[in-house]
């Protein structure tokens, strides 16, 4: 009598707008005439494509990408300017470097395609078995088609979308892994069809006549809807529906399961894995962003430069005797050249004399940096967790310096800052308290009944209740047991007769039934499972149990002890404590027929069942009576409060985004510190914004908070906010879409800022019932907001993907959550507490590492380009260059890159237990503080200044000395080889002041590579090299070294050219010492205190009237506005995860 | 268990100083005492090396003639082409008030002349100057061949713009005879350029070997006769026309032309007295610059320039006066902070 009741259902859905679906004939088999019209549908194969390229388009679109960079697009034009046109400097000095460039990054992006065509290929032919005419066939998988029938065992992995129609077990059901599609390790039950779950045999499964009706494919792996028509002897078909419990996925494996039939629906690029496929978005730091800028800045200065030569040369040639000079004249195809042809000529000319000023070295150093310096975070043994062997992940390493940038910090809570690990503190069922001493089995100990909430002593009835509690607990819940017995020999232990484990997505469920029972046999007779209510069949009366968080159930309670459990709910959520109420209902049969039917209709709907469903279970879940509540305490993880104190006092502000209730989130917040107990609490909640407008809630936020902003913004940079009145926010979810939900009339923005002017000014904020996407959201906003602040998200959970890709740097906790987090992050760590190293320690010298690294290569540049810039004004810019070829093109490749390639990497400019110690040294390098233009243009007159001097010290040498003591001659070269040995020493030795940190590496790098500029200059100039057409450098070098006066000028330019830097840093120290100079000056060269400059105020030493500042504030009393802890419908709150189970009550 | 402990072992990091950046190194540290101590130093070498370099730039005797005004008419009467083979010469007298002890070095000097081009340092061609192909004139336009097609030799525009006046000086002793000075034109260049750099083209004479050629198109006499006293110093290796090789760095620059031979009158140098110079000319008006003759003595140091001895000493003043004021900052910021400590 239900199943047509069932089919008008469906024949109404079938009504209902039915677009976008598809129609899948089992087997291939036409359905009976009549029935309906047999219309092929083309389908892609089960090939997968993930390769990017083929062998034969790889060179061209490789390229195209790789030159769509608008540095290697630079450069190469530079090279194909220089093969065109004659210029005074080799096409291979610039060709040689990008070619070098091009092919490394070519070769590394074939090896990684040739990676994924090898991983496509093994996926598309591995064998797949499927039934032909009642035999099994073995095929390749790519051969696939939607409508075939499919057959796969246990421990394979599903060759695509299948509608799941029989399996080996009795009862139809089959147990998954999703591991690989989204991280989930637990064991998932999935349902076979009902009419079809009896075909056992490739025969039966043959025989079987039937079309599903589904919906095309869709990304989202949780929903599924469609319909399966199962055509018997009768014309009638059975229509049953089906959901995402019928449908395996392709990339979960099949477990505990002998073997399963389905039909495959979803192929190839079409699965629900091949829709997730999404590709990172490429994330780009500030430094790289700020490097861009100074590269336009470069350019400009270069074409400048060109443009300013080329004009000149035109004015100064326009007399007739400099244009053409009797000792220098033009051959008869020179003279008749277009006047413009000829300007544009040396424009370009000019271009590539001066292009070394923006190096290709300076990319290549800067990858190979960023390559190398990441393995420092991999090595790191502090970082690495003994207990669960897991060390951190970097899967990129662009963004390495951007961990030393941070100022936000999105974190979650569960499994982040605390441990994931859930321990069951208490029950309390009718106001009596349990602990979980007293409780043995589902019984609690008679004598033992722990703290007692009222004075009455349990009565018979409480017995019942006891008892009706523990068995709710035990039935409500969708945790499996997996028997160890099953697991292959080694780790079985010999006296454990009965281990087993429990493997649930929730771990809540875990902990609770771990006390409850100690008997996995009770579990398995687990009469039913529906959503989070459930039904049960006890004493011949049918009970429905009903767990879930106090905020849902509260409101459908009618009966019980509300008051005294919902006090205590409240006592253990502030205690930090994870809680779950019960409550039950009895039926009588005749309503539970009503509620089989109401369910039964919600689910066979194909368009808007999750919405029906909901109004279903509203329906079914009132009147309930309250049985008790539940507390499970997870624990903070170890040093959580004290990374995040370290956090904050590096000025980082730290968020916390939880799916939690607040009061539970707000005491976590209070465990680990992130509130302290003289934050003022500002609460932004839907509790409130019901009794007030949003609007008035949040000016009048806003007042608190600006009120003391005044004083704030003037102390804000002394680094002693700390003391200071500070504020913390806590706002909900429902109350964050209200601020985000764009107006009626327009005005979008206003809301949002008001919201960020007050989360500026608050130290933590605590975000609670979020949802993944609100999450992101979130950081978006202040992503976006008007500063443009670094944002860091670290999460454990599939939930915070979303907020981790959002993120400027994305960290992931290598967690209990499965491993899709630490997959889709950037950096992946063991534990919150490694966090405070990652960005105080390593984050902090990669940001200094790779500045100086930036700067110094601007810098060096500007020292080797500007002389031969100068020298243009004196060749009757003639675009002679200065320096001989091989200085042209080893200059930036070999004699100057080695040193700040080990800089980069090496340097530490205070020790890593200072840097740990003294977290507030974190500020100084706050806001991008070493790459300002300040600093920028402050390295750029540098390099013009010591090119000045480089250049007019040995021109004025040159100009009115006779530069050797034996009369005889030095010529251009020379003038050259002087200017450039100058530079090299000098540009070097400046590196050599900047290193604090000088190990035996550094010693070698820097003074071998002076040495190997010295070798390799007498080898150049020693030999007649005879592939060399021409020999102007041949004995320079060494006829330089045999002069006097060249030593005494090289030894006064280097001495002139560092003279500046180094007063300007002496200085400044002294005057003006940063947090971080002090320090080092503190440390001293071997850990004592030495009495250098920049003491002039130390930390301890601190003028009086910032002394007066500290501990001033009384601690006010915290300001409760509001609380919102009821919330109405069914939101699911992240401890009932609501699994759609659909199993028929027996 | 074995088989996890392994893993762990696999994956625990290696505790080496370099892995767990904790090499044994040794910080810098700019302490006062240092820094102040260096920037002492340093100036007091850099002021004392800068009087030494003063006083021996001092010591150096030094004296410019110039003599394109002068020389105009004898410059005039070359310009015109049909003049080309008259003699003319000018003589120019000066009178050195002191004497030039020591070695006495004859340059001549050029202003506003770029031997710098591009296309200039360019036009030559190096095989040929080696000797081993006379033929290769590749590099060398718009002076490789000559109208009829026979390749110059030495070709290029550098070796054409050859500087070919001829000074004598000449000593007046007693306002009557001048006496020739005698010059000697060996050791004018850089050793390697005279023995490895440049090789006449081996055959039985010179003029043999540079058959098949012609000379440059400015050029009087071939290159196998440009020294009619001393056979050995023609062709390629002829020490003027090897200095004129090395290109100069700027417009105004001096070559090496003669070294005193010292003998006779002038063994201990140029006496003080009057002198003049005679002078085969040189077309300089067509470049709009400047001749003139440098006589020098020298020292270890240089020549008579005082840059060098100036900049080291203002570089010395500049670094001892950054040093004293480091030291005033210094000890008024220590006496700040006792004062805080005392409150």
């Amino acid at each position: 009598h239900f199943y047509p009741l069932v089919r008008d259902l469906l024949h109404c859905a079938g009504e209902e707008n039915w677009v976008d679906s598809r129609t899948i004939y089992v087997g291939h088999k036409e359905p009976p005439p009549g029935a309906e019209a047999y219309i092929l549908q083309r389908h892609p194969d089960n090939r997968i494509v993930s390769s990017k390229y083929t062998f034969w388009n790889f060179i061209p679109k490789n390229l195209f990408e790789q030159f769509r960079r608008i540095a290697n697009f630079y450069f190469l034009i530079i090279f194909l300017v220089q093969l065109i046109i004659d210029t005074p400097t080799s096409p291979v000095t610039s060709g040689l470097p990008l070619f070098f460039v091009i092919t490394v990054t070519a070769i590394k992006q074939g090896y990684e395609d040739w990676l994924r065509h090898k991983a496509d290929n093994a996926m598309n032919q591995c064998p797949v078995h499927f039934i032909q005419h009642g035999k099994l066939v073995r095929k390749q998988s790519r051969k696939l088609r939607v409508g075939d029938i499919v057959m796969v065992k246990e421990d394979e992995t599903f060759p695509c979308d299948l509608i799941f129609l029989s399996s080996s077990r009795g009862d139809g059901t089959c147990h998954v892994t999703t591991a690989s599609l989204d991280g989930e390790s637990s064991h998932k039950t999935h349902y076979a069809v009902q009419d079809t779950k009896g075909f056992h045999t490739e025969e039966d499964i043959d025989g079987l006549h039937a079309t599903i009706e589904c919906e095309q494919p869709q990304p989202d792996l949780y929903k599924f809807v469609g319909r399966i028509n199962v055509y018997n002897d009768r014309n009638d078909p059975v229509v049953r529906p089906l959901g995402s419990e019928n449908l395996l996925l392709r990339g979960a494996t099949l477990k505990n399961t002998e073997k399963i039939f389905g039909v495959a629906i979803y192929t190839g690029m079409e699965t629900k894995m091949a829709l997730n496929y999404q590709s990172k978005s490429q994330k780009r730091s500030a430094v790289e962003k700020s490097m861009n800028v100074f590269l336009i800045v470069y350019l400009c200065i270069l074409i400048s430069k060109a443009l300013i030569n080329t004009v000149l040369k035109y004015v100064w040639q326009s007399e007739p005797f400099r244009d053409e000079p009797w000792y220098n004249q033009k051959t008869e195809s020179e003279r008749q050249r277009n006047l413009f042809l000829r300007a544009f000529t040396d424009f370009l000319a000019f271009m590539v004399l001066f292009n070394y000023i923006i190096p290709v070295s300076m990319y290549v150093t800067v990858e190979m940096q960023k390559f190398l310096g990441s393995y420092f975070i991999t090595w790191d043994e502090e970082m690495f967790d003994e207990d669960t062997g897991e060390g951190p992940l970097v899967n990129t390493s662009d963004l390495n310096e951007e961990l030393g940038q941070v100022e936000y910090i999105f974190t979650d809570k569960t499994g982040t800052l605390t441990e994931n690990n859930m321990e069951f503190k208490e029950c309390c069922i009718e106001g009596h308290v349990y602990v979980p001493h007293a409780i043995c089995n589902g019984q609690v100990l008679p004598g033992a009944s722990g703290i007692d909430m009222i004075d009455s002593s349990p009565g018979t009835s409480a017995r019942e209740r006891e008892e009706l509690f523990f068995r709710a607990l035990c039935l409500c819940h969708t945790i499996q047991v997996k028997d160890d017995d099953d697991v292959d020999g080694p780790r079985k232990s010999p006296d454990s007769g009965k281990s087993c484990t429990y493997i649930s997505s929730s771990p809540d469920e875990v902990a609770l039934v771990e006390v409850v029972t100690g008997l996995p046999g009770e579990i398995s007779t687990m009469v039913s499972i529906l959503a989070f209510l459930f039904l049960f069949l006890y004493k011949r009366e049918i009970y429905l149990f009903c767990k879930g968080a106090d905020s849902s159930i509260f409101p459908r309670v009618i009966e019980g002890k509300v008051d005294q459990i919902r006090a205590r709910v409240e006592r253990n959520a502030v205690e930090g404590l994870r809680t779950l109420c019960v409550a039950y209902k009895r039926l009588n049969p005749e309503e539970y027929e009503g509620i089989c039917t109401l369910l039964q209709a919600a689910k066979v709907a194909l368009q808007d069942r999750e919405k029906k469903l909901a109004e279903a279970y509203e329906q079914i879940e009132k009147d309930l009576v309250l049985l008790g509540a539940t507390a499970v305490e997870d624990r903070l993880q170890e040093k959580a409060a004290d990374t995040i104190e370290a956090l904050q006092k590096a000025g980082i502000k730290v968020w916390v985004l939880t799916g939690d209730k607040m009061e539970t989130a707000a005491a976590t917040c209070y465990a680990c510190k992130l509130f302290r107990r003289n934050t003022q609490l500002l609460e932004l909640t839907t509790k409130k914004i019901e009794e007030q407008s949003l609007h008035d809630v949040l000016f009048e936020l806003s007042k608190t908070v600006l009120r003391h902003s005044g004083s704030l913004t003037r102390d804000n940079f002394s680094g002693l906010s700390a003391d200071m009145q500070d504020y913390g926010l806590i706002i909900d979810g429902a109350a964050l879409s209200l601020i985000m939900k764009p107006r009626e009339d327009g005005s979008c923005g206003n809301y949002r800022e008001l919201f960020l002017e007050i989360c500026r000014n608050c130290s933590a904020v605590l975000c609670c019932r979020m949802a993944p996407l609100q999450k992101a959201q979130i950081v978006k906003l202040i992503k976006l907001s008007k500063e443009h602040p670094i944002t860091l998200a670290i999460g454990d959970g599939a939930n915070d993907v979303s907020m981790i890709l959002e993120a400027h740097v994305g960290i992931g906790v290598i967690g209990k959550e499965g491993r899709q987090a630490a997959r889709n992050s950037d950096y992946a760590v063991p534990k919150f507490k490694h966090l405070k190293k990652m960005l105080l320690v390593h984050g902090h010298f990669y940001y200094i590492r790779i500045s100086e690294l930036v700067q110094y290569f601007f810098y060096k540049n500007v020292c080797f380009i500007f002389p031969q810039f100068l020298y243009q004004f004196f060749c009757g810019f003639s675009q002679q260059t200065l320096y001989d070829t091989a200085y042209l093109t080893l200059y930036n490749i070999s004699f100057t890159s080695l040193p700040i390639l080990l800089y980069s990497l090496m340097e530490q400019h205070v020790s890593i237990d200072t840097l740990r110690r003294d977290p507030s040294l974190y500020r100084d390098i706050a806001k991008n503080a070493l790459l300002r233009w300040r600093v920028f243009i402050y390295w750029t007159f540098l390099g013009v200044f010591d090119a000045l001097v480089f250049f007019f010290g040995a021109y004025f040498m040159f100009e009115n000395t006779t530069v050797t003591s034996n009369g005889q001659i030095f010529g251009n070269w020379t003038f050259g080889t002087l200017v450039f040995t100058v530079m090299v020493f000098t540009v070097t030795l400046k590196l050599a002041l900047d290193t604090h940190y000088w190990t035996w590496i550094n010693h070698f790098v820097i003074w071998g590579s002076l040495l190997f500029y010295i070798v390799f200059s007498l080898l150049w100039g020693g030999i007649i090299w005879p592939f060399l057409n021409y020999q102007r450098m041949y004995y320079v070098f060494i006829q330089m070294l045999s002069s006097g006066p060249a030593w005494l000028v090289i030894i006064l330019l280097i001495t002139v050219s560092l003279l500046p830097d180094v007063l300007k840093k002496v200085l400044c120290r002294q005057l003006w010492p940063s947090a971080t100079e002090r320090v080092q000056v503190q440390a001293g060269p071997r850990g004592r205190v030495s009495s250098g400059f920049g003491r002039a105020v130390t930390c301890a030493e601190r003028p009086p009237w910032l002394t007066n500042s500290s501990r001033c504030h009384s601690e006010l009393p915290r300001t409760t506005l509001g609380c919102s802890c009821s919330q109405g419908g069914h939101t699911p709150s992240p401890l009932t995860p609501r699994s759609r189970g659909g199993a028929e009550p027996s | 268990m074995k088989r996890i402990s392994e893993d762990y072992q696999s994956r625990l990091p290696d505790n080496t100083a370099l892995k767990q950046q904790q090499l044994p190194a040794y910080r810098l540290q700019l302490s006062a005492t240092g820094v102040l101590s260096g920037f002492f130093a340093a100036g007091a070498f850099c002021l004392g090396m800068g009087i030494i370099l003063i006083l021996s730039a001092k010591s150096i005797k030094e004296i410019e003639v110039k003599y394109t005004k002068i020389c105009a008419n004898c410059a005039e009467l070359r310009e015109d082409a049909t003049n080309f083979d008259k003699e003319c010469t000018c003589s120019i007298p000066f009178y050195l008030s002191e004497t030039m002890k020591g070695n006495v070095y004859m340059y001549y000097k050029l202003y506003g002349f770029y031997q710098n081009l591009y296309q200039y340092i360019l036009s030559r061609s190096n095989s040929q100057l080696l000797g081993t192909d006379l033929k290769d004139v590749g590099n060398c336009a718009p002076f490789s061949n000559s109208h009829d097609g026979t390749p110059i030799a030495p070709c290029g525009a550098i070796a054409n713009s050859i500087f070919n006046d001829t000074i004598i000086l000449s000593y007046n002793l007693n306002s009557s005879i001048p006496i020739e000075v005698p010059m000697l034109k060996s050791k004018i260049t850089w050793w390697t350029d005279k023995y490895v750099k440049f090789q006449n083209p081996s055959s039985i004479n010179l003029s043999s070997a540079f058959a098949g050629t012609t000379k440059p198109p400015y050029w009087s006499k071939p290159v196998y006769e440009l020294d009619e006293e001393d056979p050995g110093n023609n062709g390629f290796l002829n020490d003027d026309f090897i200095v004129w090789m090395r290109t100069a760095a700027f417009p105004t620059f001096k070559k090496l032309y003669r070294r005193l031979n010292r003998i006779q009158y002038f063994i201990e140098g140029l006496p003080a007295g009057n002198y003049s110079l005679l002078i085969f000319d040189f077309p300089v008006t067509r470049f709009k610059g400047e001749k003139s003759v440098v006589l020098s003595t020298l020292t270890w140091s240089g020549g008579s320039s005082l840059f060098l001895g100036l900049a080291y000493t203002v570089t010395g003043a500049v670094t001892w006066l950054a040093a004293f004021s480091m030291m005033a900052i210094h000890l008024m910021l220590k006496k700040k902070k006792m004062l805080f400590i005392q409150d």
